[in-house]
């Protein structure tokens, strides 16, 4: 019997892949289908489908995100930045440069996992809807009804499946 | 690649299925199982106008976006076989902060509700299509080889890519 759900929604295919399946159509990019689609190479050139990450500039689109924004790293109580590397030394002449971002992951260019949208949807057939995502997964622990790191950080469904997925193919 | 723009201009309206395939066909663009299938509305390439003039303004509600009310679209969706869902528009469908009314209980985002929810279609949003679009269409073909990891980053809900299209 399906530990996650009863009833799925109407016109959805969960279980398709397995109860325990958090891909789903990635799942059809299988190694015929990359080499159907490398047929698609013809001229060697490349384009680059992702904007600035810092577009499409200000927030009047959400106003709840960003963009993203660099941030200094400090080592030994100094910024790393066009900084020498060991200033206890000076026969050593490396300079280095570091940072950190922080990034509003919806900004601008990119995916959505499949814990981006749930539903209230009675999955386990018990009368009363309850918060579920693809496939029947929660989003939030079980024990703590929060996430890995508070409010925030998916306990399934995260993107991580995807990029080691490495999603390849053609249209 | 659907390349929505073409046909639609830049007026920001909504296209359901009946439009989409007319598109299809008449492009002689072939959509089958496993394909990631790109929508070019102009959005992205609007935005990047907009955020590099000379007096930088917000783009505004321009270029098309799908229906995602439309039934016989999202049954499109399920049927085409296709492996995930791009646009170079903010939400692939009109986006939850344009005010929807709602009479009767359902999703806002209802091609979201759709494609993340039920049936497991990854969406790609905000990809900057607008000159692949065009190079395909210079050169009469809509297919390419697209490599589209996210960030290794557990946990999150979202990220973002670099998406690189060989041709």
């Amino acid at each position: 019997m399906n530990k996650r759900w009863k009833i799925r929604p109407e016109s959805s295919n969960w279980g398709y892949f397995g109860t325990d399946d958090q891909l789903d159509r990635i799942n059809l990019l299988t190694e015929d289908r990359v080499l159907e689609a490398a047929k698609e190479v013809r001229t060697g050139r490349n384009f680059c489908l992702s904007m600035q990450l810092d577009l499409p500039g200000g927030n009047a689109i959400n106003p709840s995100r960003l963009p993203p924004g660099l941030k200094p790293v400090i080592r030994e109580g100094e910024i790393v930045f066009d900084s020498a590397a060991r200033h206890d030394n000076p026969l050593q002449t490396d300079l280095l440069c570091d940072d950190a971002m922080l990034i509003h992951s919806q900004y601008s260019t990119q995916w959505d996992s499949f814990a981006h949208i749930g539903a209230m949807f009675d999955a386990d057939g018990n009368g009363t809807a309850e918060h579920v995502y693809y496939n029947g997964f929660k989003v939030a622990s079980d024990d703590t009804g929060e996430g890995l790191y508070g409010k925030v950080g998916v306990v399934n469904l995260g993107i991580q499946h995807m990029a080691e997925s490495t999603s390849k193919g053609a249209t | 690649m659907i390349d929505l723009r073409t046909h639609c201009g830049d007026q920001r309206r909504m296209v359901g299925y009946d439009e989409l395939t007319a598109i299809i066909r008449k492009d002689d663009v072939e959509v089958s199982t496993g394909d990631l299938v790109c929508l070019h509305t102009g959005f992205a390439d609007r935005s990047v106008a907009a955020a590099t003039a000379p007096d930088p303004e917000p783009v505004g509600a321009v270029c098309t976006v799908l229906d995602g009310g439309d039934r016989k679209l999202l049954n499109w969706i399920s049927e085409s076989g296709l492996a995930a869902l791009i646009s170079d528009n903010v939400a692939v469908e009109q986006s939850s902060s344009v005010a929807r009314e709602t009479t009767e209980p359902g999703p806002v985002l209802p091609l979201h509700e759709h494609c993340l929810f039920k049936i497991g279609v990854p969406l790609g949003e905000l990809w900057h299509l607008s000159k692949l679009a065009a190079w395909l269409r210079e050169n009469r073909r809509s297919r390419f080889f697209l490599t589209a990891p996210p960030l290794r980053m557990p946990d999150a809900v979202g990220l973002p890519a670099t998406p690189v299209a060989t041709v």
